[in-house]
Protein backbone atom coordinates (compact mmCIF):
# COMPACT_ATOMS: atom_id res chain seq x y z
CA UNK A 1 0.00 0.00 0.00
CA UNK A 2 0.89 3.39 -0.66
CA UNK A 3 -0.27 5.17 2.63
CA UNK A 4 -0.33 8.41 3.76
CA UNK A 5 3.18 10.15 3.43
CA UNK A 6 4.02 11.35 0.17
CA UNK A 7 7.59 11.98 1.03
CA UNK A 8 10.24 9.56 -0.72
CA UNK A 9 9.31 6.66 -3.01
CA UNK A 10 11.62 3.90 -4.72
CA UNK A 11 11.14 2.91 -7.99
CA UNK A 12 12.48 -0.36 -9.28
CA UNK A 13 12.53 -0.58 -12.80
CA UNK A 14 13.37 -4.54 -13.96
CA UNK A 15 13.19 -6.34 -16.99
CA UNK A 16 13.56 -9.97 -16.84
CA UNK A 17 15.21 -9.13 -13.59
CA UNK A 18 13.67 -12.40 -11.78
CA UNK A 19 17.05 -13.64 -10.80
CA UNK A 20 18.21 -10.05 -9.12
CA UNK A 21 15.15 -8.53 -8.17
CA UNK A 22 14.30 -10.29 -4.78
CA UNK A 23 17.91 -9.42 -3.40
CA UNK A 24 17.32 -5.59 -3.91
CA UNK A 25 13.53 -5.32 -2.51
CA UNK A 26 14.85 -7.05 0.39
CA UNK A 27 18.03 -4.83 0.92
CA UNK A 28 15.71 -2.03 0.08
CA UNK A 29 13.49 -2.96 3.04
CA UNK A 30 16.23 -3.44 5.72
CA UNK A 31 16.98 0.51 4.74
CA UNK A 32 13.78 1.40 4.89
CA UNK A 33 10.96 -0.60 6.16
CA UNK A 34 7.75 1.59 5.82
CA UNK A 35 8.81 3.46 2.25
CA UNK A 36 6.36 2.46 -0.80
CA UNK A 37 8.28 0.53 -3.12
CA UNK A 38 7.09 0.83 -7.07
CA UNK A 39 8.57 -2.02 -9.20
CA UNK A 40 7.61 -1.57 -12.99
CA UNK A 41 7.92 -4.23 -14.79
CA UNK A 42 8.55 -3.20 -17.95
CA UNK A 43 6.90 -6.21 -20.20
CA UNK A 44 9.39 -8.48 -18.57
CA UNK A 45 8.70 -12.75 -20.23
CA UNK A 46 9.64 -14.37 -16.87
CA UNK A 47 8.53 -14.15 -13.40
CA UNK A 48 9.63 -10.71 -12.17
CA UNK A 49 6.52 -9.40 -11.68
CA UNK A 50 5.70 -12.52 -9.40
CA UNK A 51 9.03 -11.76 -7.62
CA UNK A 52 7.62 -8.60 -6.93
CA UNK A 53 4.59 -9.38 -5.57
CA UNK A 54 5.71 -12.51 -3.17
CA UNK A 55 8.31 -9.19 -1.34
CA UNK A 56 4.60 -7.52 -0.29
CA UNK A 57 5.82 -3.96 -3.24
CA UNK A 58 3.68 -2.74 -5.72
CA UNK A 59 4.06 -3.46 -9.34
CA UNK A 60 3.09 -1.34 -12.36
CA UNK A 61 3.08 -3.64 -15.22
CA UNK A 62 3.37 -2.27 -18.55
CA UNK A 63 1.71 -3.31 -21.28
CA UNK A 64 5.02 -4.01 -23.39
CA UNK A 65 8.58 -3.11 -23.34
CA UNK A 66 8.70 0.45 -23.48
CA UNK A 67 12.91 0.19 -22.65
CA UNK A 68 14.86 1.67 -19.65
CA UNK A 69 13.81 5.36 -20.25
CA UNK A 70 10.25 4.67 -21.01
CA UNK A 71 9.97 2.21 -17.28
CA UNK A 72 11.72 4.85 -15.60
CA UNK A 73 9.48 7.47 -16.64
CA UNK A 74 6.08 5.43 -15.73
CA UNK A 75 7.72 5.44 -11.96
CA UNK A 76 8.21 9.23 -12.47
CA UNK A 77 4.68 9.67 -13.68
CA UNK A 78 3.12 7.73 -11.27
CA UNK A 79 4.74 9.50 -8.53
CA UNK A 80 3.67 12.94 -9.53
CA UNK A 81 0.37 12.09 -10.01
CA UNK A 82 0.41 10.71 -6.81
CA UNK A 83 1.54 13.51 -5.00
CA UNK A 84 4.85 11.84 -4.15
CA UNK A 85 7.78 14.76 -3.33
CA UNK A 86 11.02 12.90 -3.81
CA UNK A 87 11.69 8.97 -5.55
CA UNK A 88 14.91 7.57 -5.67
CA UNK A 89 15.52 5.26 -8.48
CA UNK A 90 17.34 1.76 -7.48
CA UNK A 91 17.98 -0.85 -10.23
CA UNK A 92 16.63 -3.88 -10.07
CA UNK A 93 20.15 -5.61 -10.82
CA UNK A 94 21.50 -4.78 -7.38
CA UNK A 95 24.15 -2.31 -8.63
CA UNK A 96 22.66 0.06 -6.39
CA UNK A 97 23.14 -0.18 -2.58
CA UNK A 98 19.72 1.24 -0.67
CA UNK A 99 22.16 2.22 2.48
CA UNK A 100 24.01 4.87 0.38
CA UNK A 101 19.78 6.23 -0.18
CA UNK A 102 19.91 8.85 2.98
CA UNK A 103 22.81 10.07 2.10
CA UNK A 104 21.84 11.07 -1.15
CA UNK A 105 18.58 12.60 0.15
CA UNK A 106 20.50 14.21 2.99
CA UNK A 107 22.41 15.79 0.47
CA UNK A 108 19.53 16.64 -1.79
CA UNK A 109 17.89 18.94 1.37
CA UNK A 110 21.12 20.53 2.67
CA UNK A 111 21.68 21.93 -0.85
CA UNK A 112 18.09 22.18 -2.20
CA UNK A 113 19.11 20.82 -5.02
CA UNK A 114 16.49 18.96 -7.77
CA UNK A 115 18.68 15.97 -8.81
CA UNK A 116 21.47 14.44 -7.03
CA UNK A 117 23.24 11.09 -8.72
CA UNK A 118 25.00 8.74 -6.89
CA UNK A 119 28.51 8.28 -8.80
CA UNK A 120 30.69 4.96 -8.28
CA UNK A 121 33.89 6.93 -9.55
CA UNK A 122 34.07 9.80 -7.36
CA UNK A 123 35.97 8.75 -5.05
CA UNK A 124 38.24 5.82 -5.81
CA UNK A 125 35.92 2.75 -3.69
CA UNK A 126 37.05 -0.09 -5.60
CA UNK A 127 33.99 -0.47 -8.09
CA UNK A 128 35.61 -3.15 -10.81
CA UNK A 129 34.57 -1.47 -13.72
CA UNK A 130 35.10 -2.92 -17.55
CA UNK A 131 37.30 -0.71 -19.55
CA UNK A 132 35.13 -0.09 -22.40
CA UNK A 133 32.62 0.98 -20.09
CA UNK A 134 34.96 3.41 -18.19
CA UNK A 135 36.38 4.76 -21.89
CA UNK A 136 32.97 5.73 -22.69
CA UNK A 137 31.81 7.32 -19.26
CA UNK A 138 35.31 9.36 -19.97
CA UNK A 139 33.62 10.36 -23.38
CA UNK A 140 30.60 10.97 -22.76
CA UNK A 141 31.82 13.27 -19.09
CA UNK A 142 34.48 14.88 -21.56
CA UNK A 143 31.28 15.73 -24.17
CA UNK A 144 29.14 17.30 -21.24
CA UNK A 145 32.22 19.22 -20.21
CA UNK A 146 31.96 22.08 -22.20
CA UNK A 147 28.09 21.95 -22.34
CA UNK A 148 27.73 21.77 -18.52
CA UNK A 149 30.31 23.85 -17.84
CA UNK A 150 31.91 21.29 -15.22
CA UNK A 151 32.92 17.86 -15.24
CA UNK A 152 30.96 14.37 -14.67
CA UNK A 153 32.65 11.67 -12.98
CA UNK A 154 30.05 9.24 -13.48
CA UNK A 155 26.94 10.67 -16.15
CA UNK A 156 25.55 6.74 -17.15
CA UNK A 157 24.73 6.54 -13.26
CA UNK A 158 21.43 5.36 -12.58
CA UNK A 159 21.71 5.73 -8.70
CA UNK A 160 19.31 8.89 -9.16
CA UNK A 161 17.24 10.77 -6.24
CA UNK A 162 15.05 13.60 -7.72
CA UNK A 163 12.65 16.19 -5.97
CA UNK A 164 8.99 17.14 -7.32
CA UNK A 165 10.22 20.10 -9.60
CA UNK A 166 12.25 17.09 -11.63
CA UNK A 167 9.35 15.13 -11.70
CA UNK A 168 7.02 17.41 -12.86
CA UNK A 169 10.07 17.56 -15.65
CA UNK A 170 10.74 14.31 -15.96
CA UNK A 171 6.93 12.91 -16.01
CA UNK A 172 6.18 14.92 -18.83
CA UNK A 173 9.92 14.71 -20.87
CA UNK A 174 12.36 11.73 -20.60
CA UNK A 175 14.05 10.40 -22.91
CA UNK A 176 13.17 6.65 -23.61
CA UNK A 177 16.19 4.98 -24.36
CA UNK A 178 19.74 5.22 -22.34
CA UNK A 179 18.48 7.88 -20.36
CA UNK A 180 21.01 9.38 -17.83
CA UNK A 181 22.98 11.66 -19.72
CA UNK A 182 20.39 12.87 -21.60
CA UNK A 183 18.58 13.51 -18.92
CA UNK A 184 21.30 15.57 -17.09
CA UNK A 185 21.46 18.22 -20.56
CA UNK A 186 17.44 18.25 -19.90
CA UNK A 187 17.67 19.36 -16.57
CA UNK A 188 20.63 21.67 -17.05
CA UNK A 189 18.07 22.80 -19.92
CA UNK A 190 15.58 23.56 -17.39
CA UNK A 191 17.88 25.69 -14.90
CA UNK A 192 17.62 23.27 -12.03
CA UNK A 193 20.06 22.49 -9.64
CA UNK A 194 22.35 19.23 -9.88
CA UNK A 195 24.98 17.79 -7.70
CA UNK A 196 26.70 14.26 -8.14
CA UNK A 197 28.12 12.82 -4.34
CA UNK A 198 30.36 9.45 -3.75
CA UNK A 199 28.56 6.48 -3.28
CA UNK A 200 29.51 2.45 -3.29
CA UNK A 201 28.07 0.29 -5.79
CA UNK A 202 28.28 -3.42 -6.58
CA UNK A 203 28.58 -5.82 -9.68
CA UNK A 204 25.01 -6.72 -10.66
CA UNK A 205 23.84 -9.85 -8.81
CA UNK A 206 22.09 -11.32 -10.93
CA UNK A 207 21.53 -11.62 -15.35
CA UNK A 208 23.01 -10.09 -18.11
CA UNK A 209 23.68 -6.35 -18.93
CA UNK A 210 22.19 -5.47 -22.07
CA UNK A 211 24.75 -3.52 -23.40
CA UNK A 212 26.87 -5.48 -25.91
CA UNK A 213 29.13 -4.78 -28.51
CA UNK A 214 26.51 -3.50 -30.83
CA UNK A 215 24.57 -1.97 -28.29
CA UNK A 216 27.04 0.13 -26.85
CA UNK A 217 27.73 1.57 -30.25
CA UNK A 218 24.05 1.99 -30.69
CA UNK A 219 24.18 3.97 -27.10
CA UNK A 220 26.98 6.29 -28.15
CA UNK A 221 25.37 7.49 -31.19
CA UNK A 222 21.74 7.99 -29.59
CA UNK A 223 23.28 9.40 -26.44
CA UNK A 224 25.35 11.64 -28.38
CA UNK A 225 22.05 12.67 -30.61
CA UNK A 226 20.09 13.01 -27.48
CA UNK A 227 22.30 15.57 -26.02
CA UNK A 228 23.12 17.59 -29.79
CA UNK A 229 19.30 17.99 -30.29
CA UNK A 230 19.01 19.29 -26.64
CA UNK A 231 21.67 21.73 -26.81
CA UNK A 232 19.74 22.89 -29.76
CA UNK A 233 16.45 23.21 -27.90
CA UNK A 234 18.23 25.07 -25.10
CA UNK A 235 16.03 28.06 -23.86
CA UNK A 236 18.36 29.61 -21.69
CA UNK A 237 22.19 31.04 -20.86
CA UNK A 238 24.61 28.71 -19.84
CA UNK A 239 25.25 30.80 -16.91
CA UNK A 240 21.93 29.76 -15.20
CA UNK A 241 23.06 26.54 -14.78
CA UNK A 242 24.29 26.09 -10.92
CA UNK A 243 26.37 23.28 -10.54
CA UNK A 244 27.95 22.29 -7.23
CA UNK A 245 29.14 19.14 -6.76
CA UNK A 246 30.74 17.44 -3.14
CA UNK B 1 8.25 15.16 -75.59
CA UNK B 2 11.38 12.80 -74.02
CA UNK B 3 10.55 9.49 -73.13
CA UNK B 4 10.90 9.84 -69.14
CA UNK B 5 8.69 13.07 -69.22
CA UNK B 6 6.11 11.05 -70.66
CA UNK B 7 7.03 7.63 -68.17
CA UNK B 8 6.88 10.11 -65.17
CA UNK B 9 3.53 11.66 -66.57
CA UNK B 10 2.23 8.21 -66.89
CA UNK B 11 3.45 7.28 -63.36
CA UNK B 12 2.24 10.35 -61.63
CA UNK B 13 -1.43 9.74 -62.94
CA UNK B 14 -1.65 6.06 -61.65
CA UNK B 15 -0.40 7.44 -58.45
CA UNK B 16 -2.36 9.59 -58.55
CA UNK B 17 -5.47 7.55 -59.31
CA UNK B 18 -4.14 5.56 -56.18
CA UNK B 19 -4.48 8.22 -53.87
CA UNK B 20 -7.80 9.43 -55.07
CA UNK B 21 -8.52 5.49 -54.48
CA UNK B 22 -7.43 5.33 -51.27
CA UNK B 23 -9.51 8.41 -50.08
CA UNK B 24 -12.63 6.53 -51.31
CA UNK B 25 -11.64 3.25 -49.97
CA UNK B 26 -9.11 3.46 -47.13
CA UNK B 27 -9.26 5.27 -44.37
CA UNK B 28 -6.62 8.27 -44.81
CA UNK B 29 -6.35 11.84 -43.11
CA UNK B 30 -7.61 13.91 -45.61
CA UNK B 31 -4.06 16.24 -45.16
CA UNK B 32 -2.14 13.80 -45.95
CA UNK B 33 -3.66 12.61 -48.82
CA UNK B 34 -3.98 16.38 -50.20
CA UNK B 35 -0.13 17.20 -49.87
CA UNK B 36 -0.04 13.35 -51.58
CA UNK B 37 -1.68 14.98 -54.31
CA UNK B 38 -0.13 18.45 -54.39
CA UNK B 39 3.16 16.80 -54.79
CA UNK B 40 1.87 14.71 -57.93
CA UNK B 41 0.44 17.12 -59.23
CA UNK B 42 3.32 19.40 -59.10
CA UNK B 43 5.60 16.82 -60.23
CA UNK B 44 3.19 16.04 -63.19
CA UNK B 45 2.49 19.77 -64.25
CA UNK B 46 5.77 19.90 -64.46
CA UNK B 47 6.89 16.59 -66.72
CA UNK B 48 3.88 17.76 -69.06
CA UNK B 49 4.49 21.68 -69.47
CA UNK B 50 7.73 22.80 -71.65
CA UNK B 51 7.60 26.15 -70.16
CA UNK B 52 7.88 24.80 -66.42
CA UNK B 53 10.92 22.30 -67.42
CA UNK B 54 13.09 24.81 -69.17
CA UNK B 55 12.26 27.19 -66.46
CA UNK B 56 13.22 25.23 -63.63
CA UNK B 57 16.31 23.83 -65.71
CA UNK B 58 17.63 27.17 -66.44
CA UNK B 59 17.38 27.70 -62.32
CA UNK B 60 19.06 24.80 -61.72
CA UNK B 61 21.33 24.66 -64.68
CA UNK B 62 20.42 21.56 -65.21
CA UNK B 63 20.28 20.11 -68.50
CA UNK B 64 18.76 16.97 -69.27
CA UNK B 65 15.05 16.14 -68.29
CA UNK B 66 15.52 13.01 -66.92
CA UNK B 67 17.92 14.26 -64.19
CA UNK B 68 15.84 17.84 -63.71
CA UNK B 69 12.69 15.31 -62.86
CA UNK B 70 14.49 12.73 -60.52
CA UNK B 71 15.66 15.66 -58.50
CA UNK B 72 12.20 17.45 -58.47
CA UNK B 73 10.50 13.81 -57.56
CA UNK B 74 13.27 12.76 -54.66
CA UNK B 75 12.63 17.06 -53.31
CA UNK B 76 9.09 16.27 -53.12
CA UNK B 77 9.90 12.54 -51.46
CA UNK B 78 12.14 14.04 -48.75
CA UNK B 79 9.55 16.63 -47.92
CA UNK B 80 6.84 13.88 -47.76
CA UNK B 81 9.33 11.61 -45.68
CA UNK B 82 9.93 14.26 -43.47
CA UNK B 83 6.33 14.83 -42.55
CA UNK B 84 5.66 10.87 -42.45
CA UNK B 85 8.52 11.10 -39.61
CA UNK B 86 7.48 13.14 -37.63
CA UNK B 87 3.93 11.53 -37.53
CA UNK B 88 5.74 8.61 -36.38
CA UNK B 89 7.90 10.14 -33.77
CA UNK B 90 4.07 11.95 -32.70
CA UNK B 91 2.59 8.21 -32.65
CA UNK B 92 5.42 6.57 -30.70
CA UNK B 93 5.28 9.24 -28.18
CA UNK B 94 1.30 9.11 -27.58
CA UNK B 95 1.42 5.42 -28.01
CA UNK B 96 4.17 4.98 -24.64
CA UNK B 97 2.35 7.76 -23.18
CA UNK B 98 -1.19 5.46 -23.52
CA UNK B 99 1.01 2.15 -22.13
CA UNK B 100 2.41 4.57 -19.23
CA UNK B 101 -1.07 5.27 -18.06
CA UNK B 102 -2.54 1.96 -18.88
CA UNK B 103 -0.15 0.70 -16.52
CA UNK B 104 -0.92 3.09 -14.06
CA UNK B 105 -4.49 2.99 -14.49
CA UNK B 106 -4.42 -1.05 -13.97
CA UNK B 107 -2.89 -0.64 -10.82
CA UNK B 108 -5.39 1.59 -9.44
CA UNK B 109 -7.90 -0.53 -10.72
CA UNK B 110 -6.54 -3.57 -8.89
CA UNK B 111 -6.77 -1.67 -6.02
CA UNK B 112 -9.95 -0.28 -6.08
CA UNK B 113 -10.65 -4.40 -6.73
CA UNK B 114 -8.95 -5.62 -3.62
CA UNK B 115 -10.37 -2.19 -1.20
CA UNK B 116 -13.70 -3.32 -2.44
CA UNK B 117 -12.88 -6.70 -1.44
CA UNK B 118 -11.79 -6.15 2.01
CA UNK B 119 -15.32 -3.47 2.54
CA UNK B 120 -17.13 -6.91 1.43
CA UNK B 121 -15.38 -8.94 3.87
CA UNK B 122 -15.85 -6.39 6.99
CA UNK B 123 -19.48 -6.02 5.96
CA UNK B 124 -20.08 -9.67 5.84
CA UNK B 125 -18.45 -10.81 9.26
CA UNK B 126 -20.30 -7.79 10.99
CA UNK B 127 -23.50 -8.90 8.72
CA UNK B 128 -22.87 -12.22 10.02
CA UNK B 129 -22.36 -10.77 14.08
CA UNK B 130 -25.14 -8.88 13.77
CA UNK B 131 -27.24 -11.95 12.55
CA UNK B 132 -25.84 -14.12 15.39
CA UNK B 133 -26.47 -11.47 17.69
CA UNK B 134 -30.08 -11.12 17.18
CA UNK B 135 -30.24 -14.93 16.83
CA UNK B 136 -28.93 -15.47 20.71
CA UNK B 137 -31.13 -12.35 21.67
CA UNK B 138 -34.98 -14.43 20.34
CA UNK B 139 -33.52 -17.73 21.62
CA UNK B 140 -33.00 -15.47 25.33
CA UNK B 141 -36.61 -13.79 24.27
CA UNK B 142 -37.74 -17.20 23.25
Amino acid sequence: MLGTDKSLLIVVPAYNEQDALGTTLQSIREVYTHVPVVVIDDGSTDATAQVAFDCGVEILRLPYHLGLGGAVQTGYRFAFEHGFERVVRVDADGQHLPVEIPKMLEKMSEGDYDMVTGSRFLEKNGYPSRFLRRVGGLFFAWMLRPILGLRLSDPTSGFIAVNRRTLEIFSHSYPLEYPEIEAIVVLMRKSLRFCEIAVKMQQRQAGRSTLGRWTSLRYMVQVFSGVFVNVIKYERRFHQWRWSRD
Amino acid sequence: MEPVRIATAALCVLLLLKVVLALRREHIRVEYSMTCMGAICLLLGVSLSDFAMNRIADLLQVRDAAVLLLLLAGVLLMFKFFSVTVQVSMLKDNSVVVSQKLGILEWTVERQAAEIQRLEAELATSDRADRSGEAQAAERRS
